[in-house]
């Protein structure tokens, strides 16, 4: 109880979400009594921290630092252009299909959107769209980079869930597609609605052009999925090897990339890492006290009087996680929550632990467009000089979708689990 | 007090850079050795204790930055004076935070039962049961104890950096001034 006042009293007034966790677990520790913890304490947020998959953190991190310095994000786009083509609204689907390849490649929401953000919307403008609707398109369309593998969400539910990486990555390709197709539909019928200007003419030596310049950043993507299946690299590795090609690119090919840049590139990526690897430090000590306190187990017990079997579990976990995420979003709403759902989850409704990580993080992801805290909202208004306010409404065609599609994979957890088994 | 954690915040800046290269570097040269069937077992080890390093010292400095993932809703829509009151709160909790750290790891390292046990690791361990000196690494040929320093390192210079977060705003309430701006985290 204590610790739950706690809890709430330290997020509520804006600590950051790694202290909250470590002064929460301090909290039970004294209010229960059990000081004999405290000599565990340091040990326990150290070794949260001690794993090797949790490697990739970083490693993707600086892989998204050197793929932008090496200019090769417009490549994508452009390639995602010529794919696409003159089609009406074609920008919009570009939109959609270039953040995809985005996807492939990073594994962040915020830093996908920020880059997009100032790419593609000024080339939407130029062409007339709306720009709430460009940059609702653009925000929507970021939340692809935490579920179409590689994914630091992932990463961090794998390392708190100890289930595979691969597993992880590979049960995230079909709801990713699933969810672009939905989102190529909410064009379709915005298109339908409110017609979206004539396409710039696109010559096909131009075509040419653009499918010349965005092939070889397209070797990044086959980089990372090439070295896993060939057993060159794990999928941890795959981050760094990706790295070096994309360098080389960016170094030989491009030309944009600038060695001066790396230290600058490193520290960015580092202290990014750092949000992430420390609350996961922090959560290990939440999570050995939620543990020693038998949390999981009453949370179980009034969970066991609504949801009868695993798809009401599902459905009440859903709704409990839309809730949740209007507030915490993301990695530090994934941190927060697994440890006390996941034993419930798998021990008593007998789900499979990759599914559920799925499910629980494309929820989550979507409360980074929904406010009042919504990250992906803000970056993307921020970035595009609009108010949260005026780009939420048109986020809402998106959202409906990918709760559309957390239904489908909650209902029916093969979707998911196909091409891991 | 800013100028240390100014100064404190260089060094981790560097330390930070390093580490990651250490990350990179350590991961790259295990791929290459065992592609090229040589593998060198303590690297993915190595790679791992360099990235606790980073991960300590990245969210000391992040403190320094004030650049960390937080609830603000209720607190952004607060008047000007109780906005500034919850943010002197909030350096309040990290600095508390701090010294809590450093007072476990003191209890941790335990110098004074190590010195009274004439340095000898068994008889520490023998004394206390707190196996901190004998504990070893499963492939890198170090003792562990050696890589749990950045424990204490980070309780320090969190101690600074929120001492000086917390002199900073606590003077600038009571003079008026604005606050320093808080960054967004970006992942």
């Amino acid at each position: 109880m204590i610790t739950g006042i706690a809890f709430a009293a330290l997020l509520f007034i804006g600590a950051p979400i790694g202290i909250v966790l470590a002064l929460s677990a301090a909290a039970y520790i004294f209010a229960s009594n059990n000081q004999v913890l405290l000599g565990s304490y340091p040990i326990q947020m150290f070794s949260g921290v001690e794993n090797y998959g949790l490697l990739a953190i970083p490693l993707f991190l600086i892989l998204g630092e050197v793929m932008n310095g090496a200019g090769i994000t417009t490549r994508l786009i452009g390639l995602a252009r010529a794919f696409v083509g003159t089609v009406r609204g074609g920008l919009a689907y570009i939109n959609i299909l270039s953040n995809a390849l985005m996807a492939s490649i990073l594994g962040s929401a915020a830093a996908q959107i920020a880059i997009m953000s100032r790419v593609i919307v000024p080339e939407m403008d130029r062409e007339g769209y709306d720009r709430r609707f460009s940059v609702a398109t653009t925000a929507s369309a970021g939340l692809l980079a935490p579920i179409i593998p590689p994914s630091m969400m992932f990463v961090v539910y794998a390392v708190l869930a100890r289930v595979a990486t691969g597993d992880m990555f590979l049960a995230g390709i079909i709801p990713g597609l699933m969810m672009a197709a939905g989102f190529f539909l909410v064009i379709f019928c915005v298109g339908l609605v409110r017609p979206f200007p004539t396409p710039r003419p696109l010559s096909w030596r131009d075509r040419l052009r653009l499918l010349r310049d965005g092939g070889m950043p397209l070797l990044i993507p086959l980089v990372i999925i090439g070295s896993i299946t060939t057993g060159v690299a794990t999928a941890t590795e795959s981050a760094a090897v990706a790295c070096v090609a994309a360098y080389l690119i960016g170094r030989f090919v491009t030309r944009e990339f600038h060695d001066r840049d790396l230290p600058r590139m490193l520290l960015a990526a580092g202290r990014n890492a750092a949000v992430v690897l420390f609350m996961v430090a922090t959560a290990a000590v939440f999570g050995w006290v939620l543990t020693f306190g038998k949390v999981p187990q009453d949370i179980a017990a009034w969970m066991q009087t609504i949801a009868t079997g695993p798809v009401s579990f599902m459905l009440l976990v859903n709704l409990i996680l839309l809730v949740i995420g209007t507030v915490i979003d993301g990695i530090p709403g994934l941190i927060m929550v697994v440890p006390i759902l996941l034993p419930i989850a798998t021990d008593i409704y007998g789900i499979d632990p990759v599914h559920f990580g799925v499910v629980v993080s494309i929820n989550l992801v979507l409360g980074l467009v929904s406010p009042p805290v919504g990250i992906a909202l803000f970056i993307a208004a921020a970035v595009t000089k609009m108010k949260p306010g005026q780009i939420f409404l048109w986020t809402i065609p998106y959202c409906v979708t990918t709760a559309v599609v957390l239904v489908l994979l909650s209902v029916f957890p093969a979707l998911t689990l196909y091409l891991v088994r | 007090m800013r100028r240390v954690s100014l100064g404190l915040a260089a060094v981790e800046r560097a330390a930070l850079v390093i580490c990651m290269t250490l990350v990179l570097g350590l991961v790259l040269l295990n791929v290459i050795t065992r592609s090229l069937d040589y593998s060198l077992f303590w690297v993915d080890e190595a790679a791992i204790f360099a990235m606790i390093w980073g991960c300590f010292i990245g969210a000391s400095l992040l403190v320094h930055q004030r650049m960390d993932f937080a609830v603000t809703l209720l607190t952004d829509p607060l008047p000007g004076r109780l906005r500034h009151a919850a943010r002197v709160v909030v350096d309040a909790l990290v600095l508390g935070f701090g010294v809590l750290m450093l007072v476990l790891c003191w209890w941790w390292f335990d110098l004074p039962t190590l010195i009274a046990s004439g340095w000898n690791l068994q008889t520490f361990f023998e004394v206390n049961f707190n196996g901190i000196y004998m504990d070893r690494p499963t492939t890198v040929n170090l003792p562990k104890w050696l890589f749990f320093l950045v424990m204490p390192w980070f309780s320090l210079t969190t101690t600074i950096h929120a001492t000086a977060n917390l002199v900073e705003d606590v003077s600038a309430m009571l003079s008026g001034d604005a606050f320093a701006e808080r960054q967004e985290a970006e992942i």
